[in-house]
């Protein structure tokens, strides 16, 4: 028998564990990594050392990040066996799937034998995902073998430089970065949550990986900056934008890349406007 | 608000790549659909919002936004996993049960 009945649908509101790692729900803090400030990160730091601050739980000095950053480099190379499993699914397969296959043929090439290897396997995870996303889609698109191993320095560069086969510029390394550090981490989204229930079975990392993928997925997960690609590349002009939008409101559709589920911190004044609009409507 | 925040600081680079690819359109579209929420709505974007333009921007095929989430988050998950081993419990909720009573068993020929 359940102890007490749930708040609500979706776990909504309720505290389902403790985390060190990011603040969403900390009232009057903002997003914080650890501590440090979403923002602050987004304009001082590498991606590389955000992923360091995560994994290993603290910035690294000058020397630690260098040597991570070298690490990381040494580790985007895809074993032939991943390559002809990559090779085998079809142009038209979901990226989602192709990044989940890959996740879980890796975990049985470098099998984690002992939680002592955690942050190894975690470190290669990182280093070859834009490898395994990267191989597939030239191959199956272009009808070319790419070498994932290249100069770039930085994960983003090194992403986009696999992409289109030529080193991406600056402005653009240094915007996948950005981005690259605002989606590191946002607590116990469902997608996390995931590789948590997965991990509380004493299941190694490629498990609880690959399950996180199969829930980012999910369209009401990942998936909502796409649809608002899908929606905004339909239009125009602003004023097609604005008779579109206000359409789409009127039927009631749901527009996707606005506001989601929140548990704690939500901006009162957000929520207040809510309620009026909800009454008035 | 955090996701507010990330949407101002990706909002920021979109508009830039904007300006640097000369695009007249897709951000000014954006824009607008932030403004339209917030007038009609009062529902700020995401920080998923602003990503679709800049990615956009960048000749990234939109099907590999999603992947990109991916490779960054991967950082987030490993870590919990960590956190999760360093201290942990399974995780076992219960459930409400709502289905029928107890049923008698009915031998297959039997059934409608």
């Amino acid at each position: 028998m359940a102890d007490k009945p749930l708040a609500g649908a979706g776990l909504r509101g309720q505290s389902a564990g403790v985390t060190a790692l990011c603040t969403v729900g900390k009232t009057g803090s903002g997003l914080t990594y650890r501590g440090f400030d979403i923002k602050e990160l987004a304009e001082k730091a590498k991606f590389e050392e955000v992923a360091y601050l995560l994994l290993k739980g603290k910035l690294p000095n000058q020397a630690e990040l260098d040597h991570y950053i070298a690490k990381l480099k040494g580790l985007r190379g895809l074993p032939d066996a991943l390559k002809t499993v990559l090779e085998q699914i079809p142009k038209d397969a979901h990226p989602m799937d192709v990044m989940r296959t890959g996740a879980s043929m890796l975990g049985n090439l470098e099998t984690e034998e002992s939680f002592d290897e955690q942050q190894d396997v975690a470190d290669r995870l990182l280093a070859v995902l834009p490898s395994i996303i990267c191989y597939w889609y030239r191959f199956s698109h272009d009808g070319v073998r790419i070498d994932t191993e290249t100069d770039d320095a930085a994960v983003g560069g090194h992403f986009l430089h696999m992409l289109r086969g030529e080193p991406a510029s600056e402005l653009h390394a240094h915007v996948m970065n950005v981005s690259l550090i605002l989606y590191a981490e946002h607590e116990f989204k469902a997608s996390t949550f995931t590789a948590r229930v997965c991990a509380s079975t004493l299941s190694d990392m490629h498990s609880c990986i690959t399950g996180a993928i199969g829930s980012l997925r999910g369209p009401l997960h990942g998936g909502a900056n796409e649809a608002a690609m899908a929606m905004i590349e339909n239009w125009a002009s602003p004023e097609e934008a604005e008779r579109e939008m206000l359409g789409m409101l009127e039927r009631k559709e749901k527009i996707m890349g606005f506001g989601h589920a929140i548990y704690r911190e939500s901006d009162p004044a957000q929520r207040y406007y809510q309620r009026v609009v909800q009454k008035v409507s | 608000m955090s996701r507010t925040r990330r949407n101002a600081i990706i909002k920021e680079w979109s508009k830039k790549l904007a300006e640097d690819v000369g695009d007249t359109v897709l951000y000014p579209v954006s824009v607008r659909c932030e403004e339209v929420m917030w007038r009609e709505k009062k529902l700020f974007c995401n920080a998923d919002f602003f990503h679709a333009s800049a990615y956009h921007f960048m000749d990234i095929p939109t099907k590999l936004f999603t992947p990109i989430f991916v490779m960054s988050r991967l950082t987030g998950w490993a870590a919990h996993v960590f956190e999760q081993r360093a201290n942990n419990r399974i995780i076992r909720p219960s459930a409400d049960y709502i289905g029928p009573e107890k049923s008698e068993w009915v031998p297959i020929e039997a059934r409608d």
